[in-house]
Order: C-alpha cells, then sequence, then structure tokens
C-alpha cells in the first residue's frame, strides 16, 4: 500500500500511519507518554506483540494502567537499548526451553542497567516485566534480586529486604539443627 | 511444555485497571534507599517470589532464603512445580564420598561405620549410625543409596537404617530386621525407595 508521505501526521491517514510507524506510544497508568522500537517492543514482550499484530495499538498511548511512570520509563529504556543490541537466539532459545534450561547470564549492559535501580523501582519492573510477558527483562531483575540473597544468612536477607522475622526463637533453633548443612558456605 | 504462569497478564487488548498490590509510596529520587526500602519484596506475590528464588545459585542458598520468614517458606512448601523446576535447573551436587575400608568382622582398627566424606560442606564429624560408638563396635555396610539417602545394614545387630550423611543423625530410622520365620538363614537384599522428596517419605523393599 502507497503511503501519501505529504499527508502522513493528517488526522484521516492516522491508523495507517500508525501502521507504518516504527515506534509505539504507551502510556502508564499516572498518564505519562513514552516512545518505544516497535521491533524490540514486539520482539522483548509477548504481550505487546500480541497489541501490535492485533492492530490494538493507540496512536495517542496505548493504556498500560497497570504500570506506573517509572517502571514504563525503565521498561521503554531497556527495549530500547535492547534494539540497539543484536537479537540473540540464545535468549531466544532460552526461553522456549525456559524450564530446564540454566537460565542465560545477564549482558553487562543488562548487568548495569539493573544495579543502578532502587529496591522499589526493581520490585516494580519485575511485576512490569510479568504484566507484559518480557521473558528477559523478567529474567534479568529477578537474577538481581537473587544476588541480593546470594551468600547470605537469613538475618542478612531480612536486613537488606526489611523483612519481619516472624519465627520464635525456638522454631529458628529447630530448623538450623534441622537443616544445618544449608548454613555452611556454598 | 509448560510456562511460567501468566500472573495477572491483560487477557484482552486493554488491562483491566486492578489495584496495585502495593500502596504506592511518593516518588523519591534516593537511589540508596535500602534504609527506606519497607517490605517491598512481600508484595511481589508467590509467582514472581519463586521466579527470584528458582534463580538462586544452590539448594542452600534456598533453603536460607525461605527461612528468612514463614511466608517465604510457605511459598517454596506449597509448590511442587517449584520444586521440581528448581531440581531442573540445579542439578544434584555431588555431596561427597563413603569411604568403606574392607574389612574382616570385628577388626577393630578399621571403622565401626563408613566415614562420609562430604565435598561441599566442612567434615565436621563423621556421621555415626544409632548403637554405635560404645564400646560395641558393630559393622554397617552400604546396600543402596537413592534421593540423597543411604540405607545401610548391619548384620550383626540384625539392624537397616536410612540415613541422610548431610544431616548427619537427624534423619535415621532404626527397624528390626524380619526375624527368620523359621530360624532358617534369609537372605536379605533390601533396596531403598525413594517415594518423594519429603525427608523420610521412603520405603525400604526387601527382596527375598
Amino acid at each position: 500500500m502507497e503511503v501519501d508521505k505529504g499527508k502522513g501526521e493528517a488526522e484521516e491517514t492516522r491508523k495507517v500511519a500508525e501502521a507504518d510507524r516504527d515506534t509505539v506510544t504507551l502510556k502508564s497508568s499516572d498518564g505519562k507518554l513514552f516512545e518505544v522500537s516497535k521491533e524490540a517492543a514486539a520482539r522483548l514482550s509477548t504481550v505487546l506483540a500480541g497489541m501490535i499484530a492485533g492492530g490494538s495499538i493507540d496512536d495517542n498511548g496505548t493504556d498500560l494502567k497497570q504500570i506506573g511512570s517509572e517502571a514504563l520509563e525503565n521498561v521503554v529504556d531497556y527495549c530500547n537499548k535492547h534494539a540497539n543490541s543484536i537479537p540473540s537466539a540464545a535468549l531466544i532459545s532460552s526461553s522456549i526451553s525456559f524450564n530446564t534450561a540454566p537460565f542465560k547470564e545477564p549482558e553487562e549492559w543488562e548487568r548495569k542497567f539493573v544495579d543502578r535501580l532502587s529496591h522499589d523501582a526493581l520490585f516494580d519492573l519485575v511485576e512490569a516485566a510479568n504484566f507484559l510477558g518480557m521473558e528477559r527483562l523478567l529474567d534479568v531483575t529477578c537474577h538481581k534480586i537473587s544476588e541480593m540473597m546470594k551468600g547470605k544468612s537469613p538475618d542478612q536477607i531480612r536486613e537488606v529486604f526489611n523483612i519481619k522475622n516472624d519465627y520464635t526463637k525456638e522454631e529458628l533453633e529447630e530448623i538450623r539443627q534441622e537443616l544445618a548443612w544449608a548454613f555452611y558456605d556454598d | 511444555m509448560t510456562t511460567r504462569p501468566p500472573n495477572r497478564r491483560p487477557g484482552g487488548h486493554q488491562p483491566e485497571k486492578m489495584p496495585h498490590v502495593a500502596p504506592r509510596k511518593p516518588a523519591t529520587d534516593e537511589s540508596a534507599s535500602d534504609a527506606a526500602a519497607e517490605t517491598r519484596i512481600s508484595f511481589l506475590g508467590d509467582d514472581l517470589l519463586l521466579e527470584v528464588f528458582l534463580r538462586l545459585p544452590s539448594l542452600a542458598t534456598l533453603v536460607r532464603a525461605a527461612l528468612t520468614c514463614r511466608a517465604w517458606r510457605g511459598a517454596v512448601a506449597s509448590s511442587p512445580s517449584f520444586r521440581c523446576r528448581f531440581r531442573a535447573v540445579h542439578p544434584p551436587p555431588l555431596l561427597g564420598f563413603f569411604v568403606e575400608a574392607p574389612h574382616d568382622g570385628h577388626n577393630p582398627n578399621v571403622p565401626a561405620s563408613p566415614p562420609f566424606v562430604p565435598t561441599c560442606t566442612p567434615a565436621t564429624g563423621t556421621w555415626r549410625p544409632p548403637g554405635d560408638g560404645d564400646g560395641e563396635l558393630s559393622c554397617w555396610d552400604i546396600v543402596d543409596c537413592s534421593g540423597g539417602y543411604v540405607l545401610l545394614v548391619n548384620a550383626d545387630e540384625k539392624l537397616f537404617t536410612v540415613v541422610n550423611p548431610l544431616t548427619r543423625c537427624n534423619e535415621t530410622a532404626a527397624f528390626d530386621l524380619c526375624t527368620n520365620p523359621d530360624d532358617s538363614v534369609v537372605q536379605l537384599h533390601p533396596r531403598l525407595v525413594c517415594v518423594d522428596e519429603d525427608r523420610m517419605s521412603f520405603n525400604s523393599m526387601l527382596c527375598f
């Protein structure tokens, strides 16, 4: 189909233009708009891919009412950064055999990407990635949280995540004896 | 093939609005918000928490994480499918070796129980079966192993026992051997069959 470039931004050709645009606009729960590469969005998010394929992307901003602007900004940032990287066949295959395949280590830029996030931002991003069906982003964010637990005692983990210890002393002692092997170094 | 459970994915084009799981804190610019972070991780929900746990490097780390609070322990304990996935991505490690020296009856120079040399925990002592070591020297032989448990038989005392060597004596159970019904010599070939992953959920199968 031929698109009239001269009228590309005109209202009447909005739908056609939308189909030809290489970005999509997403709207956060608090009404902020973000542009993201369509190719990356479709590649990284099963939910966005479905919406793009189904033609339900809104030019004025597709509502993502469960995702706050900070998390959505991070999602978009991740997608746009990913758009510049070469699609990895390993990533695709790891998502297919997700249940049994060992997880692929985050790449350096992915590590840096999540390292700069606060706890709250990280947890929000986990939820957003899960909501949007972003397998790889979920992997990277969950991996980051798991690293915060690695090599730590229950006490230290509680401290990191500010979790209240709701076990009694007796219970803890009993568990400690029962599972003494787990309290040695890995 | 099963995939991760879709956790609150939008069913249609327009995701429904749902009450957010956590009261939204006012946005702050503090990136080092460790001190200010509330127990936000608890609001992730079990499915996502288990996704995090799945990426822990070892079973020991998982146990320590699960013991952080009741909710986390409950999340692991109530999901057999998670434990199945965890085992799938964490192949069983080599726990250690039993060193069974050839022995001849009651040779006092030979340890009564086969010493276990763990590879992943400090050797804090040799596992000792019940009734052993009180001057009464008796010999235990390794007969079978399955699911991290070892089946030992003590022919002298007419006992067999199932033990998890990593937990030392904690999960040991001893049973009387079948007494030979008509005073005939009974040749026993017990085998250990683990029913499921729960500790002590095993059966010993006796083959005659």
